[in-house]
């Protein structure tokens, strides 16, 4: 955590923040054109404020489908990473696979998802899993692999066996890139929600997400309803972003290095 | 820190297992005699296209014929056909065209009855700009579905020429300019289009070339199973469209608007009105149409013009795609 918060950083973002609503409302005015193809911030709120019930109810459903992808990213992750970073020949065996997994886009395997794990829920979770999935992994492994030698050098010294290594020293030393993985992962899974709401959802239960509110409001050409909901995911992603980082503080703070030094 | 994380990850578990299952099971009906569980798959998010299935519900009509219907609601990629192939449903309703393609390339499904005598789909335009009949496309660019069988329809058997821009589900290019012209639903877009002030209308794009079905239809191994429930849910089906269009479409509104806030009775009621307007679903008497009815006949004409028009790649029988034994009989 920074040590100090000084006027700018507050005042400057305020300021440019205004400008650019400044701007937005004269292109409006200049342009004459309309409030659904360009709302203005104020009808936006009051889209906000009018669909609230409908906004919130959405990202509940929506904050479920990106928790849920998100922890199976988080548990299979991290168990995936401990595969491949003690093991010089899984690692060979499985990163190039796990790399086509990475590189085939999710929208390819949309109906295959769909097929398998069904669609609502258990497609949106898979989806979301999908995408917040290898950051983790691409993280984990590198942190297992990047132990400083002359720490596993004084557990060799000491006898340490081979999972006294990995559970005491590689693991807690990996703990910044996980959680490092982790917060990508963080950005990822609500979008992965919403992506996953837009192809599989199904609306069940009486509530879709913000992925079916798009559909909702884009069919009955309700565009400040649009922006709300945008301005919602927006919102969602930043919850998501900033229960990890507070994870990240909890977890580190007390001992690791990034919290400590005053040199950046 | 991983136990922790491991009670989530069941935590997370348990939630997928839930949500998954999360349908609601309508109410068992009073008598307390076990009702007969059918999982029928929609292909949308719950909408009055799908108004007479909510209404047998809502009505009981299921439940007096001694079934405890779930209505899953479908969405995007709903992939109906594939849900109850697999057994993810029982029967299920799409375009009858879509049904002669998949049986034809070994999915296990048949049809079962119509649900709409003919498809809903439109070409949506500006009431000050026209388009009468589809020779009316001539050189005009169309906002459609790339890859819809009736654009090929309109290409080779009606000789006429157009241009395609992808489909995106978005008005707001319609409503700016005047002179676009973009597929639709009849019983949808043109209201909403109608709510911004646009004076539009809406061509069928069902004619006597190419009149596709909507349909009910059951997976292969329940339709043999089962023959007695798939005889029940389609006589309560359509007793449930009948009702929803000629009578009063309430109990079922009352479900569709439990289901999505966002369905307006405004809407719901143009919805109605559009599928009686065109004689959807209960179709022309003086056709010889009724609710529910398909005929060997026409499912053979849609065969040859699918495979004509190169979307079917092999024959396949008109007993193979289509039972008739389910369809009620003259009224």
């Amino acid at each position: 955590m920074k040590k100090s918060f000084s006027v700018s950083t507050w005042l400057l973002p305020a300021v440019s923040g205004l400008i650019f609503i400044g701007l937005w409302y004269s292109v409006r005015v200049v342009s004459g054109l309309q409030s659904w193809i360009l709302p203005t911030p104020g009808e936006i709120m009051a889209a906000a404020v009018h669909e609230h019930t409908r906004l919130l109810a959405a990202a509940g459903h929506t904050a479920l489908g990106a928790l849920g992808g998100f922890l199976l990213a988080a548990i299979l992750g991290f168990f995936t990473s401990l595969l491949l970073g003690l093991s010089k020949s899984l690692r060979a065996s499985l990163y190039p696979w796990l790399l086509m997994l990475q590189m085939t886009p999710v929208i390819v395997l949309t109906p295959i998802i769909m097929l398998w794990a069904g669609p609502g829920m258990p497609g949106i979770i898979t989806i979301t899993w999908l995408i917040s999935y290898f950051p983790i992994v691409a993280n984990l492994t590198q942190g297992l692999l990047s132990t400083d030698m002359n720490h596993v050098a004084l557990f060799r010294m000491c006898n340490a066996n081979r999972w006294q290594e990995v559970l005491l020293l590689r693991v807690p030393a990996a703990l910044p890139y996980y959680l490092a993985g982790l917060r990508i992962a963080a950005t990822l899974a609500p979008i992965g929600a919403i992506f996953g709401e837009y192809m599989v959802g199904n609306a069940s239960g009486g509530t879709g997400g913000l992925g079916f509110l798009v559909y909702s409001y884009n069919t009955q050409i309700k565009i400040p309803a649009l922006f709300a909901t945008a301005l919602t995911s927006c919102l969602l992603g930043f919850v998501f972003v900033a229960a990890v980082a507070w994870l990240n503080w909890a977890l580190l703070h007390k001992w690791h290095d990034s919290f400590e030094r005053a040199d950046h | 820190m991983s136990a922790y994380l491991l009670r989530l990850f069941f935590a997370g578990l348990a939630l997928i297992a839930t949500s998954g299952c999360g349908q609601k099971t309508p109410a068992a009906a009073a008598s307390g005699a076990a009702l007969v569980k059918v999982r029928f798959q929609t292909d949308w998010f719950p909408q009055p296209e799908h108004g007479g299935y909510y209404q047998a519900l809502a009505k009981g009509y299921y439940a007096a014929e001694g079934l405890d219907v779930a209505i899953l609601p479908g969405g995007p990629n709903a992939q109906v056909m594939s849900s109850v192939a697999v057994g993810r449903a029982d029967l299920g309703m799409t375009n009858g065209d879509d049904v002669i393609v998949a049986v034809a390339r070994g999915v296990p499904i048949k049809m079962v009855a119509a649900e709409m005598q003919r498809d809903a789909q439109g070409i949506l335009f500006h009431a000050e700009h026209p388009i009468r009949s589809l020779q009316d496309l001539q050189g005009k660019t169309i906002m459609a579905g790339a890859g819809s069988t009736w654009i090929e329809v309109v290409r080779q058997k009606l000789g006429v020429k157009f241009n395609l821009i992808p489909l995106v589900g978005d008005l707001a290019r319609f409503v700016n300019n005047p002179e676009f012209v973009q597929q639709c639903f009849v019983t949808n877009e043109p209201y909403f289009v109608g709510q911004r002030g646009v004076s539009v209308g809406a061509l069928l794009i069902a004619n006597e070339t190419y009149e596709p079905y909507r349909v009910m239809f059951a997976g292969q191994t329940f339709l043999t199973q089962h023959p007695d429930v798939v005889a029940k849910f389609v006589r309560a089906s359509l007793r449930g469209w009948v009702d929803y269009l000629t009578g009063d479409p309430a109990p079922a509104n009352k479900l569709l608007a439990a289901k999505r806030s966002d369905l307006t009775p405004e809407f719901m009621a143009y919805s109605i009105k559009a599928m009686n307007d065109y004689q959807l679903v209960l179709g022309n008497a003086a056709k010889g149409e009724r609710v529910g009815l398909l005929t060997a006949a026409r499912l053979t004409k849609q065969i040859a013009l699918l495979q004509e028009i190169g979307v079917l790649d092999k024959p396949v029988a008109v007993n193979e795609v289509a039972t008739f034994e389910f369809i009620p009989a003259q009224p």
